[in-house]
């Protein structure tokens, strides 16, 4: 899971803008569940942790696309969010009135990315249509040509034959009432596997979304607001089922368990409490305090909590401060 | 991979093709679906496949069949006495993962609003 998730870090640098510091698979969390925190512009880069969403809606969504142009193509957009979805959730997309975003689940969608397969190449002066189906309906894909495309990209694009299974992330686009889609990025796939987990994804995501948070995932406020959405353990929407690794439960106390593992709840706790305010904490301290973990899974904790954003090294590498003191 | 001369575009299916796995042929009697198949033998234009959940299959190949790899997906119809007709593939590698696809066709099943 972990693994799948940090290939859309990736994606989401197709985006046009550039200040999402949520990384990985956190994508979908900081924009597409309206997370409690705004992530939405600037440099919020505190709070990254796809997991920790909020109830509060949404800060900004992305002003109105333009029309079908190349501009669609470079237009950050200051909604981040990148979902996985499937055609059909496409075409079933929802537009409250001309101009306003597609709203899917009710929530706004700006990027989203699909799998589907290639059934007509059209070229045409300024951008290639593909038309594409996953199975569950089919959709128009543009990919605009930039007159300074390299040979290499032309390569690439002969390699995007009918038949053949794609991963396309872009923007859903209303061109003379008709929906496509405005590519920012396609590429063959090449694990047929992600035909199997881009569905499982956007299912996912679907029932983040009608269902509410899985309760061990979800912050104390999320689960005071979606009391509803708990009745899901028995599924094949808990993760939990499948496997441990960093998706343990979270710490029962119900303080700051943004994230699904306790030891990265453990290390800002305690770098919050103890840490000095200038200095931080000492990262042997901290490998002390949590004297039930390995030393080398709390390195690798602090580490990967540094990479997200959430804790920085501050006179020396074996100083750690948190980067959202308040919270 | 599809020959427009032996079909035309208008009868690759466009539409939706659910996937499904052997046990529910019997629901899609008539109808387009996709399923993933592990290639077991192939004689002449009749070909024996795995279906997700491990049960062998009867496939009439399409004329201009040209199944690459291990794994294949079909979109194919489902005929009265359960037999599949190719209509196109899409190569799946020789490596896939046929428990996890069958999840998905189980996924697929329960969740209609927006597979």
């Amino acid at each position: 899971m972990s693994g799948y998730g940090n290939g859309y870090g990736g994606g989401n640098n197709y985006g046009g803008g550039g200040n999402n510091y949520g990384g990985g698979g956190n994508n979908y969390g900081s924009g597409n569940y309206g997370g409690g925190n705004s992530y939405g512009g600037g440099n919020s880069y505190g709070g990254g942790g796809g997991w920790n969403m909020g109830g509060a809606s949404q800060g900004e969504s992305s002003p109105s696309s333009s029309a079908a142009s190349p501009s669609t193509k470079k237009g950050g957009s200051n909604n981040q969010s990148l979902r996985p979805v499937t055609v059909k959730q496409l075409i079933t997309a929802v537009q409250p009135h001309a101009d306003a975003d597609f709203k899917i689940d009710g929530g706004d969608i700006s990027q989203v990315t699909f799998v589907a397969v290639i059934r007509e190449i059209t070229e045409q002066s300024t951008n290639v249509s593909y038309l594409m189906e996953d199975g569950t309906g089919q959709i128009d894909v543009r990919k605009w040509i930039d007159v300074d495309d390299s040979d290499h990209e032309a390569q690439k694009r002969s390699e995007w034959r009918e038949g053949a299974y794609m991963r396309v992330i872009g923007h859903l686009n209303l061109y003379n009432q008709k929906r496509h889609v405005v590519a920012y990025h396609i590429r063959p796939v090449k694990d047929h596997n992600e035909v199997s987990y881009h569905q499982l994804d956007a299912l996912y995501v679907h029932l983040m979304f009608t269902k509410g948070l899985l309760p061990s995932l979800a912050t104390p406020a999320a689960a005071a607001s979606n009391g509803n959405g708990h009745s899901f353990n028995g599924s094949a929407y808990n993760p939990h089922n499948a496997s441990a690794g960093i998706y343990r439960t979270g710490t029962a106390n119900g303080e700051s368990s943004r994230f699904p593992n306790p030891l990265y709840n453990d290390i800002i706790k305690i770098t919050k409490q103890r840490g000095d305010a200038q200095e931080g904490i000492h990262v042997q301290e901290l490998v002390r305090q949590l004297g039930q973990f390995p030393p080398n899974e709390i390195r690798q904790a602090i580490e990967w909590l540094s990479g997200e954003g959430h804790l920085f090294s501050t006179i020396d590498d074996d100083h750690v401060q948190v980067t959202d003191t308040d919270s | 991979m599809i020959d427009l001369d032996a079909f035309s575009p208008t009868q690759i299916p466009m539409e939706a093709t659910p996937r499904i796995n052997s046990e529910l042929r019997s629901q899609y009697c008539g109808q387009i679906v996709r399923i993933v198949s592990k290639v077991i033998r192939i004689d002449g234009k009749i070909a024996t496949i795995e279906a997700p959940d491990s049960t062998q299959v009867q496939v009439t190949m399409a004329d201009d069949s040209q199944w690459g790899t291990l794994y294949v997906e079909l979109i194919a119809r489902v005929e009265s006495n359960l037999s599949l007709t190719e209509l196109a593939s899409t190569d799946f590698g020789d490596s896939f993962d046929m428990e996890l696809a069958n999840k998905v066709v189980l996924a697929c099943q329960q969740y209609r609003d927006i597979f």
